[in-house]
């Protein structure tokens, strides 16, 4: 028998980036919030202190700040024809564990999607018209636009401190976004050498290039929580780590600070949710079980729950659940679990052979320059044979020695000739990037898995995934544009990364896994409406990028952090006064 | 005295092109060439031509400084720092009574020439912490420099200054075997002063998280340490930050 907590407000499923932000508007609101960790404490003194955080094996390799699949995991499956199989390790992605989430183990870039995302499906038809891409595209409008994103998107770059053009003034930076109210906070990140060799040639091909938006701070700089970050010293030690310098935007850095100020807040850690529970009738939540640091089970009754776990966690709880109605591929019908996507990448390694010093190991997460021609609201698609585009970019986020010795791909894979290699192109390599963008697909979706459970004896989550034939011609152009700019660099070898003939979850790719609760004006293919409320559940809201009906050629954080802040402001100023749907159905 | 042996192969051989309107700000024509001699800064460092200048009067000419007067030790301290400190007192980023007028006294030349002899230096003395050094002062210095301070929000200083507080890269100075006392002037200035020189605006954030007990304890935990006998790699090139502050000095001079 589970003990039984006296009620509160506000459930939080998780400790990171959108329960952070969630927990401190809602608890100045006056909502007594508990957020739910299942991890540790962590902060930036003593956690991430060096030289322990440079520890690369225990961080990058062991995954010391990521969640561990020993106890929960996900199964996978290319097709659902196929019989899926535990992630017995973390490969593709690294969803976090403990307070701060991903967001502790974050690169730091910082974008807003161009506005055409979240009207897809409508701008796509006006543009090329009906049948330009195939039923199986199953894109969809997020039922909300740039325009009313933009001051959140603002907010949130205030609160990361970002550093980016346009600075100062309205001028200059990426020519292909959307309208902006007010510059980055904080000035670009200083550009070394590789970066430069990009710009210029990127240039000189008639293309646009700019500075990454980053969220490595740039300078001195007190967001409007009064938090301070403090300047990136370029240690190279963002991605896979937690940054001992204030530097990196941060839950623990930006907002918990702020947050665990306030007596309405409660960070409780070590508590493993395991279900939402849920009147169906009432059409509301009732709170949450979970299971505490001391192995007992423990019911926590709320007024409202906000899942604010790992993108495709949110989706997992909800079905373990039974809230809102599962996806089915068969059928194609149902919602949760549907619009699983990802990102598909194009790219090139370009190979100066020891003719220049880049200095690698000099660098910052979202240390970049990049080029946003190739997005998708870039191009005309008429001719190109898919929809959808990358932010193509060479950036200097780490030259860490094991994971950083790029070789060029008619090198043996061991031995002295490998070592030689590796000495020769060290410094002197460098990698253009096109993060394309994931449409979903009817068979990529997720689930839960019939045959294993986790260490609560749950079902685990199962995760279809395959590229979509669109998104693989998608990646194929992209790679073509990188070679070509890797030529006019003026390199020695530029070899083109082409995809996978199947998606793999065992290589690192990208922590971007997105969809599964998406949102959207219609309850039959969304889980939540345009203020990330549940359909079924009027007093359960649903953050992270779960939430997006198809996956951008960008990194995603700063649409989530948009999305919470949007989200945030609904739940303060419409449904607290009037607590119901605040969409009709 | 030992020069370290790198000396000709790296600074020396480097060149560094001066800003465009040196020409106007000094007797050196526009777009110059300097290049760095340890020997010549040696002459500056003794005062060999303005006597009533010399480095050598508080500094040593061993770099050692005097501990009780809170007069640095420059000693294998990084080439980069010691050249564009001196330029900071010159441009009055960091104003200083005794150091700004004798900055300004000093060409660009002998700026990059002094700089270089004092970062060579390897041989000073140094004076382990006597048996009166209170244990307790320098653990919890010690645990600051490691750890920092969870409940201020302070970084540790190994961060940026190394583990053994030898420096790292061309912007963050050894502290490693520096003086107590100038230590914590250094760090009480920080707190105070409206400008403490370029890029240190970092350091004004953490001092002024720092309690007097925290420096004193930092401050006695790294005038502890022995300094590293090369406080930074031998400088293969020269780095631009010097290039910049030189234009920078130009641009403020200019208004």
């Amino acid at each position: 028998m589970a003990v039984r907590l006296p009620e509160i407000d506000v459930v939080l499923v998780g400790g990171g980036m959108t329960a952070a932000i969630v927990g401190k508007e809602l608890a100045e609101a006056g909502q007594r919030v508990v957020a739910l960790e299942r991890g540790q404490m962590r902060q930036t003194v003593p956690d991430f202190q060096s030289p322990t955080m440079h520890d690369e094996l225990t961080y990058s390799i062991r995954h010391a700040l990521m969640q561990n699949p020993e106890q929960q995991t996900i199964t996978f499956r290319n097709r659902p024809d196929q019989t899926p199989l535990p992630m017995r390790r973390l490969g593709s992605f690294l969803p976090g564990e403990g307070v701060g989430g991903a967001m502790v183990h974050w690169n730091g870039v910082t974008w807003r999607f161009q506005p055409e995302w979240f009207e897809l499906k409508s701008w796509t038809e006006e543009r090329y018209g009906r049948g330009f891409v195939s039923d199986e595209v199953t894109i969809q409008d997020w039922g909300v636009t740039y325009d009313e994103l933009e001051p959140y998107y603002d907010f949130f770059e205030k609160i990361c401190g970002t550093g980016g053009l346009p600075y100062g003034d309205l001028t200059g930076g990426n020519p292909f976004g959307g309208r902006r109210s007010n510059p980055y906070p904080n000035p670009p990140m200083k550009e070394p050498y590789a970066l430069n060799l990009f710009r210029t040639a990127a240039a000189g091909m008639g293309y646009s290039p700019f500075p990454a938006p980053s969220s490595n701070a740039t300078r001195h700089y007190v967001n409007p929580y009064g938090a301070e970050l403090k300047p990136c010293m370029y240690c190279g030690y963002c991605e896979r780590h937690g940054c001992e310098h204030f530097a990196k935007a941060s839950p623990q850095v930006s907002i918990l600070p702020a947050a665990l100020a306030n007596p309405n807040f409660e960070m409780r850690t070590g508590a493993w949710v395991t279900r939402i529970e849920h009147d169906p009738d009432a059409g509301i939540v009732t709170g949450v079980t979970y299971v505490d640091a001391a192995g007992r089970e423990v019911f926590q009754p709320a007024s409202m729950v906000v899942l604010c776990a790992y993108a495709y966690h949110n989706a997992v709880l909800m079905l373990q659940s039974g809230i809102g109605q599962p996806y089915d591929p068969a059928t194609q019908t149902g919602t949760v679990g549907r619009n699983y996507c990802y990102q598909t990448f194009g790219g090139a390694t370009v190979f100066f052979d020891g003719t220049v010093r880049f200095n690698p190991y000099m660098g910052a997460g979202a240390l970049g320059v990049v080029i946003d021609d190739f997005n998708n609201g870039s191009m005309d698609h008429s001719e190109l044979g898919f929809l959808g585009g990358a932010s193509t970019s060479v950036s200097q986020a780490s030259g860490r020695p094991i994971a950083f010795h790029p070789v060029p791909g008619d090198t043996p894979g061991w031995g002295l000739a490998w070592k030689e290699a590796v000495r020769r192109h060290y410094n002197s390599t460098l990698s253009i990037s096109a993060q394309g963008s994931s449409l979903p697909h009817p068979n990529n979706y997720l689930g839960l898995d019939r045959t294993y459970t986790d260490a609560f004896g749950n079902p685990l989550g199962m995760l279809t995934f395959d590229f979509p034939d669109n998104d693989r011609r998608m990646a194929a152009f992209l790679t073509e544009r990188c070679v070509e700019i890797g030529e006019a660099m003026g390199a020695s070898v530029v070899e083109g990364n082409d995809l996978a003939e199947h998606y793999s979850i065992v290589p690192y790719q990208s922590t971007h896994n997105t969809g599964g609760t998406v949102m959207g004006a219609d309850p039959t293919t969304s889980v939540v409406n345009r203020y990330l409320q549940s359909w079924d559940c009027h007093n359960l809201f649903v953050m992270g990028a779960g939430v997006f009906p198809q996956n951008a050629g960008y990194n995603p954080t700063g649409t989530v952090g948009a999305l919470a802040y949007w989200a945030v402001d609904a739940i303060k100023n419409q449904y607290l006064r009037n607590p119901g749907p605040l969409v009709q159905a | 005295m030992r020069k370290r042996s790198a000396f000709g192969s790296g600074i020396a051989a480097v060149a560094v092109v001066a800003a465009l309107h040196a020409a106007a700000q000094s007797p050196e024509p526009a777009a110059e060439v300097l290049t760095p001699d340890a020997e010549r800064g040696q002459a500056v460092a003794v005062g060999a031509s303005a006597p009533d200048q010399a480095c050598m009067a508080c500094h040593g000419v061993d770099g050692a400084g005097d501990a009780a007067a809170a007069f640095p030790r420059l000693a294998g301290q990084s080439f980069v720092y010691l050249a564009t400190t001196l330029i900071d007192f010159a441009s009055g980023e960091r104003p200083h009574e005794i150091m700004t007028p004798i900055a300004e006294a000093l060409t660009r030349q002998e700026i990059i020439d002094v700089a270089a002899y004092y970062a060579t230096l390897t041989d000073t003395p140094f004076a382990p912490p006597s048996a009166e050094t209170d244990a307790a002062l320098l653990q919890r210095g010690g645990t600051i420099a490691a750890l920092g301070l969870a409940p201020a929000g302070v970084q540790g200083c190994i961060n940026c200054h190394g583990p053994d507080g030898g420096g790292l890269g061309y912007e963050y100075p050894a502290i490693g075997g520096q003086h107590a006392a100038y230590l914590a002037a250094r760090l009480h200035a920080f707190k105070t002063a409206e400008s403490v020189g370029d890029a240190q605006a970092i350091m004004r954030g953490i001092a002024s998280r720092l309690s007097d007990e925290d420096i004193a304890a930092v401050a006695a935990y790294y005038a502890a340490l022995r300094p590293p006998p090369l406080a930074q790699d031998d400088i293969a090139e020269l780095p631009p930050q010097l290039i910049d502050a030189f234009n920078d000095d130009d641009g403020e001079d200019a208004e």
